[in-house]
């Protein structure tokens, strides 16, 4: 193994412990903004540091063909703890709390196994699934209707709800420019 | 290549996490039936009646009250109960239900319902609401003390038990205010929460109220 590929692991495991302990935790959960948006993605982009060097030793066949299942996992993962139900949740028990962290941890590690090998029709797929999920749902935390979450102000989702909306359209934007340019550079791409 | 049994394994993975999701997805919502949290715990209540633990305090006359357990026991017809709990500095939520008892009121006074549901509202800072803040606070909303009840709590540490029974989430709200999920809460005659109503609608909280008086004497059907 690389200087360079252990260096993820222990970059990832930083980032879980940092996020997942006090004093930056409480401070994170305090707003809706910092749950959903910070350290959420933060436990995601852990999982997947931590599993990046793995893919050698986790082989996608026979039960990851394609990354099909792995990256359907990870959608309803995120898909779970975008709900506002779940978040009211994790807040009030420590027993959901944990399940949270474990389970976008683990879909952090699934998504860097199957992303590598997913074809490129796979990955617009999950993108594409993801993106348009993410923005249906910030655009119901900006809904001028009743608040969502029982222990976040009503002020504080529909910032979340607009942060997210962006950070999706920016999720697209950045996965198509690179493909973009991944398709130019190599004429023939392997499918 | 890829051979034909890797594709059927792949293909059962995928229709096993589907299926995973799909249970979790449900046991999450009740069943697809709520995203958040305030709609679980309205189905909750409807569905089963909560019981709630005694809460002491001191109402806008200087009367120590035990709510909800031991609901008027020098009453002969325990009447039922649409409670709810505020803030008198707060904006917001709590004003909104302040004007939606005042109409609950209004309605009982109209209907003669006095026999068969109280109102009480419930402070939950009873650091700035002392009994003598919300006397004065019930003097301004007009509260007829023969329905209407403004509690102080006597024990701040009986709060928490009480809010996390009714499934009641305080949060502040800078500068110097509060948000909560405010909405109307009806007791049953045994003092146990039945029904969760929301704030702007007290006549449907009235009407649930009405269902859930006992006995042969029942104002239902009353004409209005």
């Amino acid at each position: 193994m690389t200087h360079a590929l252990r260096a993820h692991p222990i970059a990832g495991i930083c980032m879980a412990v940092v996020v997942l302990v006090p004093p930056v935790a409480p401070w994170l959960e305090a707003r809706m903004l910092g749950h959903v948006l910070l350290q959420m993605p933060a436990l995601l982009i852990a999982g997947a540091l931590v599993a990046w060097p793995l893919h050698r030793i986790v082989p996608a066949e026979p039960w990851n063909v394609a990354g099909v299942p792995g990256l359907l996992a990870v959608s309803l993962v995120l898909a779970f703890w975008m709900m506002p139900i779940a978040l009211d949740h994790a807040l009030a028990s420590a027993g959901w709390d944990t399940a949270k962290a474990v389970s976008l941890l683990l879909a952090g590690a699934v998504a860097a196994v199957s992303w590598r090998v997913a074809p490129l029709v796979i990955q617009a797929f999950f993108v594409g699934n993801v993106v348009c999920m993410s923005i249906a749902i910030g655009m119901l935390y900006q809904d001028d209707g009743p608040r969502l979450c029982n222990a976040y102000l009503q002020d504080d989702q529909g910032n979340t709800g607009f942060a997210l909306v962006m950070m999706a359209v920016g999720a697209a934007g950045l996965w198509m420019g690179r493909t973009a340019i991944r398709l130019q550079t190599s004429p023939a791409p392997p499918q | 290549m890829i051979h034909p049994r890797p594709l059927a394994l792949t293909a059962l993975a995928t229709f096993a996490v589907a299926l995973a999701g799909m249970v979790a997805f449900a046991q999450l919502t009740h069943g697809f039936t709520a995203l958040t949290s305030e709609t679980a715990r309205r189905d909750a209540a409807a569905a089963v009646p909560i019981e709630v633990p005694v809460l002491t305090g001191i109402d806008q006359a200087g009367r120590r009250h035990a709510l909800f357990a031991d609901i008027e026991p020098v009453r002969a017809t325990p009447r039922v109960t649409i409670v709810d709990f505020i803030c008198t500095r707060c904006v917001g939520g709590s004003s909104a239900l302040g004007g939606s008892h005042q109409q609950l009121q209004a309605a009982i006074q109209a209907r003669h319902l006095e026999e068969w549901v109280r109102l009480v509202t419930v402070s939950f800072d009873p650091l700035h609401d002392t009994p003598a803040t919300l006397a004065q606070y019930a003097h301004q909303m007009r509260a007829d003390p023969r329905v209407w009840t403004l509690m102080s709590p006597q024990h701040a540490e009986q709060l928490p038990g009480l809010l996390a029974s009714f499934g009641i989430v305080v949060v502040p709200a800078p500068p110097d205010q509060f948000q909560h999920n405010a909405a109307l809460h009806v007791l049953d005659a045994q003092g146990r929460l039945a029904r969760i109503v929301d704030p702007d609608d007290p006549l449907g909280a009235l009407d649930a109220a009405l269902l859930l008086v006992p006995g042969p004497a029942s104002p239902r059907g009353a004409p209005t």
